[in-house]
């Protein structure tokens, strides 16, 4: 037996390691508006700066953390760079959408989505894996573009075409509870924890927890393996368009959830937010800001992204004024210099800078000693 | 209208929508075909072309943006089109030799994926500071009415076809002129000779003790100047916006590249027409399928072509 | 009957005949020498077998069964292993999860991994693991990064890597390339033992004749793509044709 085998030891079936993990995520999403709103209100307060963010960015940060948790499988780990991971986040939305109008139940509309955007991922992985690098990229792109004027022409009996589509109407989860109403209520501290925030956070702590099971699980491994050494992957008898096709499937049931959720929170969606490639290149950038190929790096970057693009755009500075559009050039300019200098991504640069610092005092300590 | 007059039409109109496909199709595929880098900058240049090239044509009105609000409530030269296709062009060379120094350059040795990161962070800077300094509005396309003393605007009529636009015709002639330029200069020139050796093995070029450095900014703002000058024809006769580089240039750019076969020149001509044609012909029959039809065909030639149809080889990762 | 036999393989890239008709059968538990000058077509041939490139023509039997043009993953899966010039590994995963992976590749029926079960509880896997890198006398590094072992360290996790596939039949591609003389022997040392212990039929190229006379029961020299002559160490180096093609009349 290997010492690894031996270090994970189980309770009760649940891994220690696992349960660690949720309650840390947990308690990480139950601070998330708190942090966000309360104490950036009040340090906004205090340097007169609002910087502060608003009752529905937790949500729509955490929306975009599902997303990009599983397109990090992908981008991170296998290191296939796809352009069109939209088409699976504005199906899930507008199937989600369109399910509403049947049944408002929030949870079948989010299973509906996946579902649709699972099955749409098939045939188009498999077409796209069979190209590598750039090919691949532009394959996706293609994908996407075309669900993209699919959705403002010829879909437009469905989705509404340019008008976006609004008729959402999403029902009480489980049939009891309003999603925009607080879990406790009465108390002011606690009305941004709705139900709805609720059942995104849950869903969230689920998604993370799928990702590092799949994570260490074998195909984890390959992923990874894929992502170094192809041509090793299938000189050790392992079927690499099948890998390939899994990563690229599993990372579009994530953007699918996502896609739903998005629908849910905002009760809107045109088709430039659903499909359209800059609409996927903002999740490279939200993946490769926090860190791909870290766990927990992307949900940092889709923090910062979201922040920057809906609190930092209003804020108005002294001297310059208000930043208002200038987010992207500020995002933009960002994201150059993290893939200039930190090709790993904030997360892991920070973690890497932090032990650097640690070894340099350590070392330092040393010779004084 | 009659079938054939129909189709002629529609061989006119890609043709011209072709040309400016194959325009920056040619940059793209030199700049990857040379120093093996990718650039999703590439919509960018257009977008400065098209603004450089509006400003110089015109005096535009400033509804927003930086300079309006500092007061500048008018822009540009109004030099007309002749200064605008000198000057246009070099500004396109000077930025991409700029480019290839400081952008290209550190990124040689990278990953395409990171250079794909790089450069899509650029091109989204780029577009947001002219949406911020000349602002975020739609301005009017810009065409001459005369040129040498010869009128250039208005329809005329054409054998088959009928009625057509007169600027457009000079636009497919004009720009079909420049690809043929650029097609001769890399045959027949010593120096096109040595971009397309460097483009088939850069090492063996080197070894031969050619300084490969130079060529490739020279290649770069060849390859901006061809894109520039494609902004420049783009805005005599569509609107001009922040957005076009994205939305416009870079992904047709991009097409082109993986109809025609990595670092061919013939193939960008050919994808460039090839999917200028069918874009217009769906336009002109089954308009909203335009977009979709031309993607389609593009990922039909990824799987059963991977290698485009003039490509000798694939880019690998 | 022959673990592998090649019946008038043949390879064109173009105009170009790489190889040209090769017949070769190769016997369980020998060790096969493919030698040959450069561009002979040594490499091509391994490839066709492999099954990184598709012969022109010809067929490839193994243990009985057609195996020609299948994919690689698939011959791997048949028993044939592989183990590359340029040390094939995953450079930022550990020496232990670089074996692990051809572990898991050898569970066959890959579809029955579960996505969500920890890959330390197949115990298989993680015995088989050990096992190899005890072989290659790596266990001991098997927590370090991969790209940080030395060279000679690199080229046997490669062997460990091949070996965890639990091959029949192994090919091994110049393996004692760019080795100081101490690595050399040592990779001897292992060949010899892995035909001995495992009873495993290898077929190696290689350009070190010392190596190649030391543990070789058998020696066919390729020379322009077609096998000019296929024996044993001793009647190789008396073969006066041999010595003509490959050292243009030099003793070897």
């Amino acid at each position: 037996m290997s010492t690894e085998a031996e270090e994970g030891g189980t309770v009760g079936g649940i891994d220690i390691s696992d349960s660690v993990l949720i309650a840390g995520n947990a308690v990480a999403l139950f601070l998330l508006p708190w942090v966000l709103i309360d104490v950036f209100g009040m340090v906004g307060e205090v340097i007169d700066i609002a910087v502060g963010g608003y009752s529905g960015l937790p949500s729509l940060i955490i929306i975009y953390g599902i997303v990009v948790i599983g397109y990090n499988l992908l981008l991170g780990y296998t290191g296939m760079l796809s352009f069109g991971h939209a088409a699976f986040f504005g199906t899930g939305a507008y199937v989600a959408g369109v399910v509403s109008g049947t049944t408002g139940s929030p949870l079948v509309m989010i299973l509906a989505g996946t579902v649709v955007a699972t099955l749409i991922a098939w045939p188009i992985g498999w077409i796209s894996i069979r190209r590598t690098g750039v090919y691949f990229a532009v394959i996706t792109l293609t994908f996407g573009q075309m669900l993209y004027f699919w959705a403002l022409g010829p879909g437009a009996w469905l989705t509404n075409g340019d008008d976006g589509f609004s008729s959402v109407q999403t029902g009480q989860l489980l049939g009891t509870f309003e999603l925009g109403a607080p879990v406790v209520g009465g108390i002011e501290f606690l009305s941004v924890y709705t139900w709805e925030y609720l059942m995104i956070a849950t869903l969230a702590i689920v998604a993370l927890w799928t990702a590092n099971r799949i994570l260490n699980s074998p195909y984890g491994l390959i992923f990874e393996a894929l992502g170094q050494n192809q041509q090793r992957v299938s000189f050790v008898g392992l079927d690499v368009s099948r890998y390939k096709l899994m990563a690229f499937i599993i990372s579009a049931v994530f953007a699918g959830a996502g896609g739903a959720l998005f629908i849910i929170h905002e009760s809107y969606i045109h088709p430039n937010t659903a499909y359209y490639w800059i609409q996927s290149g903002d999740f490279v950038i939200m993946t490769v800001l926090g860190g791909a190929g870290s766990l927990v790096g992307p949900v940092f970057g889709a923090f910062i992204f979201e922040y920057v693009a809906n609190v930092i755009s209003g804020v108005s500075l002294p001297v310059i004024g208000s930043i208002g559009s200038l987010w992207r050039i500020v995002l933009g300019g960002v994201f150059v210099v993290i893939i200039w200098a930190f090709p790993k991504g904030i997360y892991p640069g920070m973690r890497d800078a932090v032990i650097w610092i640690v070894d340099r005092v350590r070392n330092r300590g040393g010779e004084q000693g | 209208m009659s079938a054939v007059q129909e189709l002629f039409s529609i061989l006119l109109n890609g043709l011209q929508l072709g040309a400016i496909f194959a325009l920056l199709g040619i940059g793209l595929t030199i700049i990857l075909g040379t120093m093996n880098f990718l650039n999703l900058a590439h919509g960018a240049l257009y977008l400065i072309g098209a603004y450089a090239g509006m400003l110089t044509m015109r005096v535009v009105t400033l509804r927003t943006g930086i300079l309006q609000d500092y007061g500048f409530t008018e822009l540009g030269l109004g030099w007309g089109f002749l200064a605008a296709l000198v000057i246009v062009p070099t500004i396109g060379f000077i930025v991409g030799v700029l480019m290839e120094r400081y952008v290209a350059k550190p990124f040689y040795k990278r990953p395409h994926t990171d250079q794909l990161l790089v450069t899509f962070g650029l091109a989204l800077v780029v577009e947001e500071l002219v949406k911020q300094v000349i602002g975020g509005n739609t301005f009017q396309s810009t065409s001459p009415d005369t040129l040498f003393g010869l009128q250039v605007s208005g329809p005329i009529q054409l054998p088959i076809v009928g009625a057509f636009p007169r600027w457009r015709l000079i636009i497919i002639l004009i720009a079909f002129i420049v690809i043929g330029l650029t097609w001769l200069f890399m045959e027949k020139t010593d120096w096109g000779m040595i971009v397309k050796a460097g483009t088939l093995d850069s090492e063996m070029v080197s070894l031969l003790g050619i300084r490969i450095g130079r060529s490739y900014a020279l290649v770069f703002g060849l390859g901006a100047a061809l894109a520039a000058f494609a902004g420049l024809i783009g805005a005599t006769f569509e609107t001009v916006r922040p957005q076009i580089g994205t939305q416009r240039a870079l992904v047709p750019a991009f097409l082109v590249l993986v109809v025609g076969g990595a670092g061919s020149i013939r193939g960008a001509i050919v994808g460039g027409v090839i999917l200028g044609t069918v874009l217009a012909g769906f336009q002109q029959t089954f308009s909203q399928w335009g977009q979709i039809a031309m993607y389609a065909l593009v990922a039909l030639v990824l799987v059963v072509r991977p290698q485009g149809v003039f490509g000798s080889v694939e880019v690998e990762e | 009957m022959s673990l592998l036999q090649t019946t008038d393989l043949v390879k064109q890239f173009g105009g170009l005949t790489a190889v040209d008709g090769v017949s070769l059968s190769i016997e369980r538990g020998t060790v096969q020498a493919i030698i040959g000058p450069n561009g002979a077509g040594k490499t091509t041939f391994i490839n066709c077998v492999s099954g990184l490139l598709d012969p022109t023509s010809g067929s490839v039997q193994f243990n009985g069964d057609d195996i020609t043009g299948q994919d690689p993953h698939e011959i791997v899966q048949q028993g044939i292993s592989k183990s590359f010039q340029t040390a094939s590994i995953f450079p930022r995963m550990s020496v232990a999860e670089n074996v692990q992976i051809a572990a898991f590749g050898a569970e066959h029926g890959s579809f029955r991994f579960n996505f969500l079960k920890r890959r330390e509880s197949y115990d298989a896997v993680q015995e088989t693991t050990e096992r190899m890198l005890r072989s290659v006398d790596l266990w001991d590094d098997r927590n370090i990064q991969a790209q940080n072992l030395p060279y000679g360290d690199k080229r046997r996790l490669e062997i460990a890597i091949a070996l965890a596939s639990e091959p029949e039949l192994l090919f091994m591609d110049e393996p004692t390339a760019g080795m100081s003389p101490e690595e050399t022997r040592q990779t001897v040392d292992l060949i010899e033992n892995l035909q001995e212990e495992l009873g495993l039929t290898i077929v190696l190229v290689e350009h070190d004749m010392e190596v190649i006379f030391r543990v070789s029961d058998k020696i066919a020299v390729l020379h322009r793509g077609s096998i000019i002559a296929n024996a044993a160490p001793e009647e190789i180096r008396g073969d006066e044709q041999v010595q003509e093609a490959y050292l243009g009349g030099a003793e070897i």
